[in-house]
Order: structure tokens, then C-alpha cells, then sequence
């Protein structure tokens, strides 16, 4: 495996490996990977199911260790770092890391991710905050094309949510801790094409907020390419 | 290999090392249970000398002076501590001499887990057992239900022994025995006077009765005198008897023949006597027509003397007739000579002869007069011959009537003679018979008359021994009447303890030595012994229950950019919330309905809230570090507490291994402290375990913290889990 293309390298990369490899029971998910991703940019893993997208995006989140190569994510040194890097890196939403919680209104997500960010003498929010929280972020995703709001109803419970809507609320509760990079796994698990295309224009806005997003996908095709958005595509084969 | 539905159950789990191991969990489990609960209680009661126990002897030693005049010193409590701590002793727990500050102090720190007392008047006490005021020795023997509530119980049994050993060496049996005598030889005596007197009123019931049986045995023996006379009439009267019978039989015999010749007799007369009548009734036909006929021959001798008398006069001229008639035949005869062919001539000739003759025979006159004579004699016969012929005839009618009459009178008198003599046959078998029972009888009513004077003899001898036994009977009423009297007199020299002094004496005598039984702060049943150790066990499970429904670490916080301390107290209030509603509940019911009593209920539910709260943090913890083996390691120390917490016995009491973790288990700890609370002790025990408690909780939040940041760092394998607990 190597980088398929690499574009625009700016001064202060967020990301930067060399020879990263990941090596788990016996096999390599992947091995030799260069990176150099600047602040403010977007990378883009692209690859099969089961190429190993999901582990490098953690790898590079600090929630994974690497067993080769170097690795400096927001300029600290991984593993040796990663809790420094956790705290700068969030997730949107994981399959089998951080799931949704069916059970658990969008407005009890919001809250739950709030109190966490709290000191401990402080154990709860009030609907105000949860409201203002959701505010914000509608501020923070500008309207793309024809479309209105993200429509993230807060009493709506999870199970009820829509596709676009459940990726929304990931990348909402990610955002509550203000990090500096942004990780969303599998975009293009959409199945309307306009919703991918949304989701996309979306994570490129916030791209403009100065946050640096990683996002892993099987297929970049409704992803609207410009010459300067500061993309970065990272193509992982199946290691068979 | 073939494949079946269970076997592909079993074979998801044969993928992975984890999955193996967790099959042999499975199967160790049930095992763990038991063998650790069965060898922590191997043999508790035989480990109690593991137990510390303290001796605490105050005792003055006693002076007495024995049966022969000499002092003798009694120095019963250091025998006792001898005997307890010696190199054989054998009195349940390790014994150990102490001053009473030590013991009081060793028994509130559960360094002794009894401590015996002997107090300074026990020698005293003993020696007094055989004077005029009998004490017992009392020892006392504490034992503190804050500490352990069985051993409470155990030593109930170990103060008995001990109570037991020093009673033997005591010569209270001795007395014992003798102060039971008295009461039972006393009791004896009652009875025996008793006795006596029954036997005197007997003996002269007897007397009576003896006096009695002379005067009828007196009777008997006239009555006996008399029946021998009458007995020796019956055996001659039945001798004459039976000769009589036999006479009769033999007279009998014979009319029994007569009798029998008679019917015969009878039998031919009838057999006669049967034509009777008619013949009779010919007879009488034949009378009558006799006598007609005699009428008829009277009335023709009548008509002949008629006809004689008129024949008469022809006769006398008949008579000159004769020469005529002579000369007509000399005529008819010539001329017949002269005509000889002539008949009538000849005829004539013949009568002429014939006349001739008759008129010659006779004078015809002469025979007149005879025909007369012969005529009247035959009227006369005639007319007698008529009247007898008629009497005769009245005579057979008679006959013939009377003869029916005498046919039956024979036939019955013949069928009376069959009858007699049958009768008499009868008669003569019966008198026979009558003759072999009188026979019988004359030969019995001989051995009667033998056997009634026998008993007379008999009678004479027993009227001569009933007056012997009426003698004797009379001494032994006289004397039965004296033993009364010497036993009544007897039982009054025996002595009585009556009412409280006997309960006094013998409560000493049986036991001389009496053990109080003290229990401190202690507690009234068995459940509140018991809820300290059953209250954590409860909470234990009701923390791995709640962590099997909460999740110990929500994922989410994990994968958040906030920091792990965060998500481990996340994880752990929920939990601990849900504990503190476990022991509130718990303890409700169980001060409220089940009646476990504690001094403290609102710091005894507040200590079994925080004892929730750090069981809690434990299991969040185990279920943090370890996931789902988490849980089967929270099993195993559920197990481990349950027998090294010392709930029921000590924990000196079971094998080794359970007293060395005890002190790293935090259940010790919260059994201890409510034991204390329950029992009411002090509070100094119960904030130490409290301490002790809260640090073991840090621990555990220390310990999830940890385990939140290692989580925080996935692996692939954990990406795709093959085991999910």
C-alpha cells in the first residue's frame, strides 16, 4: 500500500507519518503509510470494507497504537502522547467505538456529552445549555444548496432519526468538546446520493471553521473535489 | 466428528483462547462455591483452639477443716487456670492468664474471644458445699456478640465442660448421694409404715375370717356326720332297690309271655267267632220255622185224635165183618181159580188177602183203643213240641241279635291282647333295664357313702386346723399393729428438707460450681447474628446485578475528548445510586418485617448505604478492568468474603488461607462494622471500618480511571470482539 496522491502541504501539519504500520493477530491492517496532513485540511481514507479504514482513523485519534513507524498528531507524538491527543481529537459517531444510543433522545445525547465536559461537582445541564449547544452548531453548518437546517429535533429519539440525521447528531456531540480535528467514519454509508453529497459540503464547511477533519469512506465519488479545499485522498487496498 | 446442535453451541466458543478459558470458567465455578465454602467450614468447632481466650482468676484461697480436725487449704481457681492452661488441656479455646484490664480490653479488640472469669470467693464457695450453708462457685464467662454471634453460642458449651471438670474434683458427689438417701430412705420409711399398717388391718381381717372359717368348718362337719347316715341308707335302699327291679324285670318277662299266649287266644276266637252271626241269624230262621212247624204238627195231632174218634165205631163194626169177607175170598178165589187170566180178579183176591190179614192181626177194637191212647200222646206231644219249638225260636232270635255284639266284643278284646302284649314286652325290657341301673345305682350310692365319710373325716381334721389358723392370725394382727407403730416412729427420727431449704441444698449439692453465661452488647436471635454477614453478601450481589443491567463505563464517554475520570464516575454514580436504594430497602425490611433489632437503625443503614457504594465501585471497576470476566471474578470474591469474613465462626476457626486474605477483603470489613452496629458496641470499631471501606471504594474508582484510559485505546481485536460477556 502507498499514498495515491498527496496535494498542498501546508507548514504546520496536524498529522505527520512516516512508515506507519498496524499490525494485529498476526496481520498487517496496513504498513508503510506516509502522512502529512496540515491544519485546517481534510483527509479522505478510502478503501473496501475490512481494509483497515476504521483502525487508522483511530490509530491517527490516539485511540489506537501504531506497532511501527512514527506518528505526530497536533504536534505530540503518538502513542507516547495519546491522551494529549485525545482530548484534541473527537469521533463522530463509530460503529462498535461510541454508538448512538437508540434509547436516548437527540436532547439527552447533547446533554450527556455536555456533563462530561463539566467538573465532577457539576453533574448536570439544563435544557437551556442543551438548546443553546444545539444552537450553536446549527450556526456552525452553514445551509448547503436547496436544503434546509440539519432538521435535529430534540425530544426525537435516536431510533427515529433518519440516516443524515443520526450522522449529524454524531458529528454535533463530537463537537460539544471543541476539538481541533474532526474523525468521521464511513460518510458514504448514506444511501441517497444527496444526502452523501450533503454530508460532504458539510464536513468541508466545517473544514473552514479551522477544523481539521478525517473522514473514511468506500467510495468518493459524490465527494464535490476543488482545487483548493485542501483535500487529501488516502486510497487502503484490502490487505488480500 | 459429527456435528449436532449442541456441539455447534460449544464450538462458537473454540475459536479463541478466551472463549476456552471461559468454558472452563463455567465449569469451575460451581466448584469454587463449594470447595471454598466447604474447607473454610472443615471443622470449625474443633478449631476454636486457634481462639485466643482469656483466664482472669481473682480467687482467695480457702481454709477448711477437714472430718479429722486438720486445716486443709483449697485453692480451687488455680486449678482451675492450671487445668485450663496445662499442656492438656482440652477446653475448646487457646486459654490464657490475663489481668481483668487485659481481658476486658483483649475481649472489645476481638483479641479474645472469651474471657473466663473465677471470682475471689470460688474456693470458699467449693469448700462450703459440705457445711452447714452450702454456696456455689460461680464462675462467669463473657463472650461479646459485636465480635462474633456463634462463638456466643460455641462457648455455652465450653463453659458447661469447663463447670463439669471443676464439679468432679469437688466431693460433692459424695454429699450428694447422702443428702439424696436421706430424702428417698425417709421417703422408704413412709412408705413402709404404710405398709404395715395395711398388713395389720389385713391380719385382722384374717383373725376374722380365721374365726369365722372354724365356727362353719364346725358346721361342715355335722352336715358331713349326717349325710354319711343318709349315705348309708341310699346304699342299702339301693341294694333292696335293685333286687326289686330285677324281680320285676323277671315277672315282667312272664307276663310279657302270658300276655303274648293271650293275644293268640284272641286272635283264634275272632278268627271263630267271625261266621257267628250268621249262623245265629240261620238258627233263628230256622227256630221260627220249627216252631211254625210244631204249630201245624199240634194242630194235625189235633185233627188225628178227631179223625181216631170218629174212626172208632167204624172200627168195632169193621170187626163183625171178618166171616163175610172170609166167606167172599173162599168165593173170589174160586172164581179167580175158575178165571186165572182175570187181573181184577187177582187185584181183588190180593186186597181180599190183604184185608183178611188185617182184620186178622188183631182185634180191630183192641186197636181203636191203642190208636186212641197213641193219639192223645201224640196231641199231647204235639202241643208241648209247638210251645218249645216257639220258646226256641224266641231264644235264637235272641241269639242272633246278641251275636254281632259279642263278634266285636272279641275282636277288640283280641286287638286289647296285641296291645298288652307289647306292652309288656316293653315293660319287661325297661324293667330290665330299671334292674341295671339299680344295679349301677346300688354300686354308686356305695362310693357316695365311702366319699361322705371321708369327708367327714376330712371336716374333722380341717375344723381342727382352722382353729390352729385363727390362733395364728391373731398373733399376726398383734404384730403386724406393733411394726406399724416402731415404723411410724422411725420415719419421724429421719430428717426433712422441705420446701426451699431442699431446693437450696440440693441446687449446691448437684452443682457446686454454677458458670454465668455474660454476653456483651448482645444481640437477641440468630438472624440478628447473622444479618452482618448477610447484608453485605446481599449488597455484593445487588452491585454485580446492577452492573450486569448498567453498563460500567458508557462508550460514548470513552470515546469522548473528555477526560477518563469523568467517564469513570459517570459510569460509578448510577451504580452507587442504585445501591444506596438496595441497603435502604434491604434494611427497611428487614428492621421493619423481619425484626433484625439494632440499637443504631439510621447509622446502620447509612453504613450499609456506604457499603453499597463501595461494592459498587468494586464491581464497576472489575466490570471496567475486565469486562464480562469481570463479573466471574466478582463471583469468586463473592465466595472468598462469604467464608473469610468471619459472618458465622471466627475466621481463626477455619483453615489458614481464609484468615490470611481476610484482611484484604473489603466484606471483613463492612461485616465487622455491622456486627458492632447491631450489637450496639462502640462506635470506634465501626468509623475504623467505615475508613477502611471508603479507602477500599477509592481504590476502585482508582482502579476504573485506569481502566476508562486503557479503554480509551482500542485494539483490532477489540474493534471485533469474538467474546462478548
Amino acid at each position: 500500500m502507498s499514498p495515491a496522491e498527496v496535494d498542498d502541504v501546508q507548514p504546520v501539519p496536524v498529522v505527520r507519518a512516516q512508515g506507519l504500520e498496524l499490525c494485529a493477530g498476526g496481520r498487517t491492517v496496513f504498513s508503510g503509510l506516509d502522512l502529512d496532513v496540515p491544519a485546517g485540511a481534510a483527509l479522505v481514507v478510502r478503501g473496501p470494507a475490512s481494509s483497515g479504514k476504521t483502525s487508522l482513523l483511530l490509530t491517527l485519534a490516539g485511540r489506537m497504537r501504531p506497532t511501527g513507524g512514527t506518528l505526530t498528531v497536533l504536534g505530540e507524538p503518538l502513542p507516547e502522547k495519546a491522551a494529549a491527543v485525545r482530548r484534541r481529537v473527537a469521533l463522530a459517531e463509530v460503529r462498535g467505538v461510541n454508538e448512538l444510543d437508540d434509547a436516548l433522545t437527540v436532547e439527552q445525547h447533547v446533554a450527556e456529552r455536555l456533563v462530561l465536559h463539566r467538573p465532577w461537582h457539576r453533574p448536570w445541564v439544563s435544557r437551556r445549555e442543551v438548546a443553546d449547544q444545539l444552537e450553536r452548531v446549527r450556526d456552525a453548518l452553514p445551509r448547503t444548496g436547496a436544503g434546509a437546517d440539519p432538521p435535529l429535533r430534540g425530544r426525537e429519539f435516536v431510533s427515529d432519526l433518519q440516516p443524515l440525521e443520526r450522522l449529524t447528531l454524531g458529528v454535533v456531540l463530537a463537537l460539544v468538546g471543541r476539538p481541533d480535528v474532526l474523525v468521521v467514519d464511513d460518510v458514504d454509508s448514506l444511501r441517497r446520493s444527496q444526502d452523501r453529497r450533503r454530508a460532504w459540503a458539510w464536513l468541508a464547511s466545517l473544514q473552514e471553521t479551522g477544523l481539521t477533519v478525517l473522514a473514511g469512506c468506500s467510495d468518493s465519488s459524490d465527494i464535490p473535489w476543488r482545487t483548493d479545499d485542501g483535500r487529501t485522498l488516502l486510497d487502503l487496498q484490502d490487505e488480500q | 466428528m459429527k456435528l449436532t446442535l449442541p456441539g455447534l453451541e460449544l464450538a462458537r466458543f473454540r475459536r479463541a483462547t478466551i472463549t476456552r478459558l471461559a468454558l472452563v470458567a463455567v465449569v469451575l465455578v460451581p466448584l469454587i462455591y463449594g470447595g471454598l465454602y466447604l474447607w473454610s467450614n472443615t471443622d470449625p468447632v474443633g478449631r476454636l483452639s486457634n481462639l485466643q481466650a482469656a483466664v482472669v482468676n481473682s480467687d482467695v484461697p480457702a481454709t477448711v477443716t477437714g472430718l479429722d480436725g486438720s486445716p486443709r487449704t483449697v485453692d480451687a481457681g488455680q486449678g482451675l487456670v492450671d487445668e485450663l492452661t496445662g499442656p492438656d488441656a482440652a477446653a475448646g479455646f487457646h486459654w490464657r492468664t490475663a489481668t481483668e484490664a487485659q481481658a476486658a480490653q483483649g475481649l472489645r479488640d476481638g483479641d479474645y474471644a472469651a474471657v473466663l472469669r473465677i471470682p475471689s470467693g470460688f474456693s470458699a464457695a467449693l469448700a462450703s458445699t459440705g457445711g452447714a450453708d452450702p454456696q456455689q462457685g460461680r464462675l462467669s464467662v463473657t463472650t461479646d456478640d459485636a465480635e462474633n454471634y456463634i462463638l456466643g453460642q460455641v462457648t455455652n458449651t465450653i463453659a458447661t465442660t469447663i463447670r463439669a471438670k471443676v464439679a468432679t474434683g469437688a466431693t460433692t458427689d459424695y454429699l450428694e448421694n447422702v443428702y439424696v438417701a436421706f430424702s428417698s430412705i425417709h421417703d422408704s420409711l413412709g412408705r413402709a409404715a404404710d405398709g404395715a399398717g395395711q398388713l395389720a388391718d389385713g391380719a385382722r381381717q384374717a383373725d376374722e375370717g380365721a374365726g369365722a372359717l372354724v365356727v362353719g368348718l364346725g358346721d361342715l362337719d355335722a352336715g358331713a356326720a349326717q349325710l354319711v347316715d343318709g349315705t348309708g341308707q341310699l346304699r342299702s335302699g339301693s341294694a333292696q332297690l335293685a333286687d326289686g327291679t330285677a324281680q320285676v324285670a323277671t315277672g315282667a318277662d312272664g307276663a310279657a309271655g302270658g300276655a303274648g299266649q293271650l293275644a293268640t287266644g284272641l286272635d283264634r276266637l275272632r278268627t271263630a267267632t267271625r261266621d257267628l252271626p250268621a249262623q245265629t241269624a240261620q238258627l233263628s230262621d230256622g227256630a221260627s220255622r220249627v216252631a211254625a212247624g210244631a204249630g201245624r204238627v199240634a194242630d194235625g195231632a189235633d185233627a188225628v185224635a178227631a179223625a181216631a174218634d170218629r174212626a172208632l165205631p167204624a172200627l168195632e163194626e169193621a170187626g163183625k165183618l171178618s166171616p163175610l169177607v172170609d166167606q167172599l175170598l173162599v168165593q173170589a178165589r174160586q172164581l179167580s181159580a175158575a178165571n186165572p187170566e182175570d187181573e181184577n180178579l187177582a187185584a181183588t183176591v190180593r186186597s181180599l188177602e190183604q184185608a183178611q190179614q188185617a182184620l186178622a192181626d188183631g182185634s180191630v177194637t183192641g186197636i181203636g183203643r191203642q190208636v186212641r191212647t197213641q193219639v192223645n200222646a201224640l196231641t199231647t206231644g204235639a202241643r208241648q213240641l209247638s210251645d218249645g219249638a216257639s220258646a226256641v225260636s224266641t231264644g235264637a232270635g235272641q241269639l242272633a241279635a246278641a251275636a254281632p255284639a259279642l263278634q266285636q266284643g272279641v275282636a277288640q278284646a283280641a286287638d286289647g291282647a296285641d296291645a298288652l302284649a307289647a306292652g309288656t314286652r316293653r315293660l319287661a325290657t325297661g324293667a330290665r333295664s330299671a334292674a341295671d341301673g339299680a344295679t349301677a345305682l346300688s354300686a354308686g350310692a356305695a362310693r357316695v357313702d365311702d366319699g361322705a365319710t371321708a369327708l367327714f373325716n376330712g371336716t374333722t381334721r380341717a375344723r381342727d386346723g382352722a382353729g390352729r389358723l385363727a390362733d395364728g392370725t391373731r398373733q399376726l394382727a398383734e404384730g403386724a399393729g406393733s411394726l406399724q407403730g416402731r415404723l411410724a416412729d422411725g420415719q419421724g427420727e429421719v430428717p426433712v428438707y422441705s420446701g426451699d431449704a431442699a431446693a437450696d441444698r440440693a441446687g449446691v449439692v448437684a452443682a457446686p460450681v454454677a458458670a454465668d453465661r455474660v454476653k456483651d452488647h448482645a444481640v437477641s436471635r440468630y438472624s440478628d447474628g447473622l444479618a452482618p454477614l448477610f447484608v453485605p453478601v446481599a449488597l455484593w450481589v445487588g452491585g454485580m446485578v446492577t452492573y450486569m443491567v448498567l453498563r460500567a463505563v458508557s462508550p460514548r464517554a470513552l470515546a469522548s475528548t473528555a477526560s477518563s475520570y469523568r467517564a469513570a464516575v459517570a459510569g460509578w454514580v448510577p451504580g452507587a445510586l442504585l445501591g444506596v436504594a438496595q441497603a435502604v430497602v434491604l434494611w427497611l425490611v428487614l428492621l421493619l418485617a423481619v425484626g433484625i433489632a439494632s440499637p443504631h437503625p439510621v447509622a446502620t443503614v447509612a453504613f450499609a448505604a456506604l457499603v453499597a457504594v463501595v461494592f459498587t465501585a468494586i464491581h464497576q471497576s472489575l466490570n471496567a478492568l475486565l469486562g464480562g470476566v469481570g463479573r466471574l471474578v466478582a463471583l469468586v470474591l463473592l465466595v472468598l468474603q462469604l467464608t473469610s469474613a468471619g459472618g458465622t465462626y471466627p475466621v481463626g476457626t477455619s483453615p489458614a488461607f481464609f484468615e490470611a486474605i481476610h484482611p484484604f477483603l473489603p466484606m471483613s470489613y463492612a461485616a465487622d462494622g455491622l456486627r458492632h452496629l447491631v450489637a450496639g458496641a462502640a462506635a470506634g470499631p465501626v468509623l475504623l471500618d467505615a475508613g477502611v471501606l471508603a479507602a477500599f471504594g477509592v481504590l476502585a474508582m482508582g482502579l476504573t480511571v485506569l481502566a476508562c484510559h486503557r479503554r480509551r485505546t482500542w485494539t483490532v481485536a477489540k474493534l471485533h470482539p469474538s467474546l462478548s460477556l
